[in-house]
């Protein structure tokens, strides 16, 4: 008999295999050095993601993301947004999350329409939240875009973060007299260890300054 | 009721450190855009007049009240030695914290005034002195330490005890305190670390595997709470360079 949709076994192996290639995770390996980029010496705003405001934006650094040569010669792997035009000054939050054991060690510039930096905040700026590196700086009326750039100073360097946690899992016990929840409170700690490197990942927050807390 | 009581608080605490202290959303100072900022005045600051000894995870909290009464005894134990600890080297941990700022800020290019306030709440001052007068200064400094001490992820060996600072901090302008030139929480060795708090790392020279190990060595846990305060004022005084 000719089957006029796939047999459910090949549906669900199909499925399976789909779910389980979904769920692998290719490690990401470090990028430590651009020696063989063609790096450009001004950066490209053309290609700048555009943000609005109250946008959150993840921005993968990759080995194909714009590089840009200072006039010492460095190089640094580079994320640009175009900021919204506003009247009023509001707030930008850079971030860099870890991912596979490094993380882009950022530094920021706040630069006008030709390029030109405005503004920057250096790699020693950026501290430590949670696990991220971040930063916010103050955007005003003029700025036009915002670089997120790596620090190729820091390129190498491996840090150590010690993070305690705790967490709490309920579990159910059922006998002759009923059933009973309670929850078992356990602490850890680990190490997070990184390396800086070239890539990884960023996230550019806007949102406005709060007028009090 | 004594009980209870400390059943409360170390609920309280517990929790604080369990990550559900809600930091302020972070405000950065821009100098450049704030020339004007020559002398800080620094508000007396807020802070626990004890230092706090935590297990943030231990078995008595999966036996409801009873265990909590239990553990809040063993914690005021605790506290009570480590207290004593700090007393006994003639230690002011709120002093060393305020000269460490003090001093960051001097550094910074600063000039630094102390302002005498009475705080009688938790938090920043709702109200601040009024502009002028003898104290003239360009800028108040609102420190409000949440906690200080030890604390221990767990009973295990691998979550030994470390020192932990936790503060909030608020630069507002003198003449107009409602524009807030900075603002932020700085977490020094936070469990569960908050994504909108500065998280300073502990110094992993000070650990100790349980609290008989920092019975045994006062010195340097005492020492390892000096750093706590070191770094995390050193951390302050960075939040307005």
């Amino acid at each position: 008999m000719r089957r006029n949709f796939p047999h459910p076994v090949m549906t669900a192996l199909f499925l399976a295999l789909t779910l389980a290639a979904c769920a692998h995770h290719d490690v990401v390996p470090p990028v430590l050095s651009l020696d063989g980029h063609a790096c450009a010496d001004q950066f490209d705003l053309i290609g700048a993601k555009s943000m609005q405001p109250k946008d959150i934006a993840t921005i993968p650094v990759d080995d194909h993301a714009p590089c840009w040569q200072s006039g010492d010669g460095t190089k640094s792997t580079y994320a640009a947004v175009h900021l919204p035009a506003a009247t009023e000054p509001y707030l930008a939050q850079v971030a860099s999350i870890p991912e596979d054991g490094h993380q882009l060690p950022p530094r920021l510039f706040i630069v006008d329409f030709q390029g030109n930096v405005l503004r920057q905040t250096s790699r020693e700026a950026f501290l430590t939240h949670g696990v991220q590196l971040s930063a916010s700086s103050r955007i005003y009326p003029g700025d036009y875009a915002l670089i997120v750039a790596s620090d190729p100073a820091s390129i190498g360097a491996q840090s150590s973060q010690i993070v305690g946690t705790t967490r709490g899992s309920t579990t159910t016990v059922t006998s002759a007299g009923g059933t009973a929840a309670f929850t078992v409170h356990t602490g850890d700690e680990r190490a997070l260890n990184t390396i800086s490197s070239y890539n990884g990942i960023v996230i550019v927050t806007l949102k406005p300054i709060p007028q009090s807390n | 009721m004594h009980h209870l009581r400390f059943a409360v608080v170390l609920a309280v605490l517990s929790l604080g450190l369990g990550g559900c202290v809600t930091p302020m959303t972070e405000i950065p100072f821009d100098r450049q855009a704030a020339p004007d900022i020559k002398t800080i005045g620094i508000i007396t600051p807020k802070a626990p007049d004890d230092p706090a000894v935590i297990l943030a995870s231990n078995p008595g909290q999966s036996f409801g009240l009873v265990g909590a009464m239990i553990n809040s005894g063993m914690q005021a134990n605790r506290d009570s030695t480590f207290k004593a600890f700090l007393a006994q080297r003639n230690i002011s941990v709120a002093d060393t914290f305020l000269q460490n700022v003090s001093a960051g800020l001097v550094a910074n290019g600063y000039k630094v005034t102390m302002i005498p306030a009475l705080r009688n709440k938790a938090g920043f001052l709702s109200t601040y002195p009024a502009s002028g007068g003898p104290d003239q200064v360009d800028a108040y400094l609102d420190l409000v330490t949440l906690n200080y001490g030890y604390v221990a992820a767990g009973i295990l060996d691998k979550t030994p005890y470390r020192p932990f600072y936790l503060l909030n901090v608020r630069l507002v302008r003198a003449n107009d305190p409602s524009a807030v030139l900075m603002t932020d929480a700085v977490f020094y060795n936070p469990i569960n670390p908050p994504s909108n708090a500065i998280s300073i790392s502990p110094d992993p020279e000070y650990q100790f595997v349980d609290f008989d190990a920092v019975e045994a060595n006062p010195d340097k846990a005492v020492a390892g709470l000096q750093v706590a305060v070191q770094k995390t004022a050193a951390t302050v005084s960075g939040l307005l360079r």
